[in-house]
């Protein structure tokens, strides 16, 4: 992780002008609290950076959105939790972040670039993707040592780090000469799915929407690790109206029917 | 706004970037953020496959630049513009064809694996194929311009005084292209040590293999931000230094 330094200016800067233009709307009396009320039609537009992983859904659900409120435009930025939360820390226009690892939101919190306490909204789990017809033979952790070149997350992401300690639960080590990796999970899987890699370690919902690129191998529970996808209200947000209704969305019955079909967990 | 204010606009949006990247970098940590395996492997690797991709280049560009220069052939400007195709290709494109040629599966790869067990992707030589890719053009490109624009008398007089066409290339033709050999080389040289999105499509991200410094910057810049940083700064340095030492014979071998 990187080191933080006790001010991050152009965060702060951020976070200046909005409260500036929070307190100058609220002076105006423009109207009380601006929270999600269903009295006022949502309008605008809203970046979410989500991890990687919720790509598919992410964009289903933003279509649905856009569907019942017209005159909103939901931006999707996917890429790596940890690659997101650097973009934010460094004052890119996010509002709505969605990370795979409550580490990465924790770090954003700290820094105060969270309004509020973040909710978990899912999780997932990991799983092995290799060639169609599996010509290695691989079906466990342990099988993924008879593969030439196997893909895994940077160290950095959230599939990363959870594959890298599935590997340890497994008890198995794979030598770096072996390893490529994949700044977020789609990268990853497009190593197997798209390139010559063996095998990637990738999550669940990623094995299940394979098509004839790939083959699913599961990860028994005592070796898996499951990770919590917490959302949150970026405080440099200028629609938090529009914001606070969008994870309203993904936390209300549409959201989650369309995360259990793509095979993500209850959030518990 | 005047023409001097427009200039001056130029070289802020040109130098910003620059000063960007000097201002955040830690330099009392650079050292140590340079020493760490992952960036002395990203040097190696970047300094050998571009080194290699240069030395490829050269071996197969100059010939070609001939030929397009000197032999006269039914679809030679067909071949000129496939030639330098890779000059204007995306280079993730230019990854993924590569991929689809010499990839395991692909139409070239294919047999070479089955029949030889040769796999480019997730090697060195795959990493040096990629960056060989896009700096072979510059190559063919300036050598051709130069050989067009020299006077093929010269070679003509060699040939009726006895030289053989091999000797008379090596001894008149060479020589006499040589400011231009070099400015294209230093480009393409460039070009092959900041080559990213054709390596890391085709020959994958292995630290020590195929992870050169942009790769390494570009992973590194999600978890370890200085770590990138100070990478980058090498890689800023070593182009800097390349650029400089060439500087007036690449200038005057560009504007001819």
């Amino acid at each position: 992780m990187a080191v933080r330094t006790p001010v991050r200016r152009p965060v702060a800067v951020a976070v200046t002008v909005t409260l500036a233009v929070l307190a100058l709307g609220a002076l105006s009396g423009s109207g009380p609290a601006r929270a999600a009320t269903s009295s006022r039609p949502l309008t605008g537009s809203i970046t979410v950076s989500a991890a990687a992983s919720l790509t598919t859904v992410f964009t289903t659900l933003a279509a649905q959105f856009q569907a019942l409120h017209h005159a909103t435009t939901i931006a999707l930025n996917f890429g790596s939790s940890a690659a997101l939360a650097t973009q934010i820390e460094q004052g890119a226009p996010a509002d709505v972040f969605a990370s795979a690892a409550q580490s990465d939101m924790a770090a954003l919190q700290r820094a105060g670039d969270i309004t509020g306490a973040a909710t978990t909204f899912t999780r997932n789990s990991l799983e092995i993707v290799v060639k169609p017809g599996n010509p290695r033979g691989i079906h466990s952790l342990a099988g993924l040592r008879r593969a030439r070149v196997v893909a895994l997350c940077a160290s950095s992401a959230p599939c990363g780090k959870t594959a890298r300690e599935a590997l340890f639960n497994a008890g198995v080590r794979l030598p770096a000469s072996r390893v490529t990796l994949g700044i977020d999970v789609s990268a990853t899987l497009a190593q197997v799915t798209a390139g010559d890699a063996d095998a990637a370690i990738v999550y669940v919902t990623n094995a299940r929407s394979l098509g004839h690129l790939g083959v699913g191998v599961k990860i028994p529970p005592s070796q898996n690790v499951t990770t919590s996808y917490p959302i949150g209200l970026v405080a440099a947000s200028r629609n938090r109206a529009l914001a606070r209704a969008w994870i309203a969305y993904v936390l209300g019955p549409a959201g989650q029917r369309a995360l259990r079909t793509a095979g993500f967990l209850a959030a518990r | 706004m005047s023409v001097v204010a427009l200039a001056a606009l130029a070289v802020v949006f040109l130098i910003a970037p620059l000063a960007g990247l000097l201002g955040r970098t830690s330099w009392s940590h650079l050292w140590g953020d340079l020493s760490t395996p992952v960036a002395l492997d990203g040097l190696r690797l970047s300094l050998v496959c571009s080194t290699w991709a240069l030395a490829v280049s050269v071996a197969l560009g100059v010939p070609l630049a001939w030929v397009l220069a000197r032999v006269s052939f039914p679809g030679r400007h067909v071949v000129r513009a496939l030639a330098t195709l890779p000059m204007v290709f995306p280079p993730v494109v230019g990854g993924v064809a590569l991929l689809l040629a010499f990839g395991r599966d692909g139409l070239l790869g294919r047999p070479l694996y089955e029949w030889f067990g040769v796999q480019f992707t997730f090697s060195t030589a795959g990493a040096v194929l990629a960056e060989t890719f896009v700096a072979m053009p510059f190559i063919v490109v300036t050598v051709e311009a130069a050989l067009r624009s020299m006077d093929h008398r010269f070679e003509e007089v060699a040939a009726t005084l006895g030289a053989r066409r091999g000797t008379a290339f090596r001894r008149v033709t060479l020589p006499m292209i040589s400011p231009s050999l070099l400015a294209g080389g230093a480009l393409a040289w460039a070009r092959a040590l900041g080559e990213f999105g054709a390596t890391i499509t085709f020959a994958g991200n292995i630290q020590g293999r195929t992870q050169t410094l942009p790769l390494a910057i570009y992973i590194s810049l999600a978890g370890n931000s200085r770590v990138a940083v100070a990478l980058s700064m090498l890689l800023l340095a070593v182009s800097v230094v390349v650029l400089v030492s060439l500087r007036g014979r690449f200038m005057s071998a560009l504007a001819r």
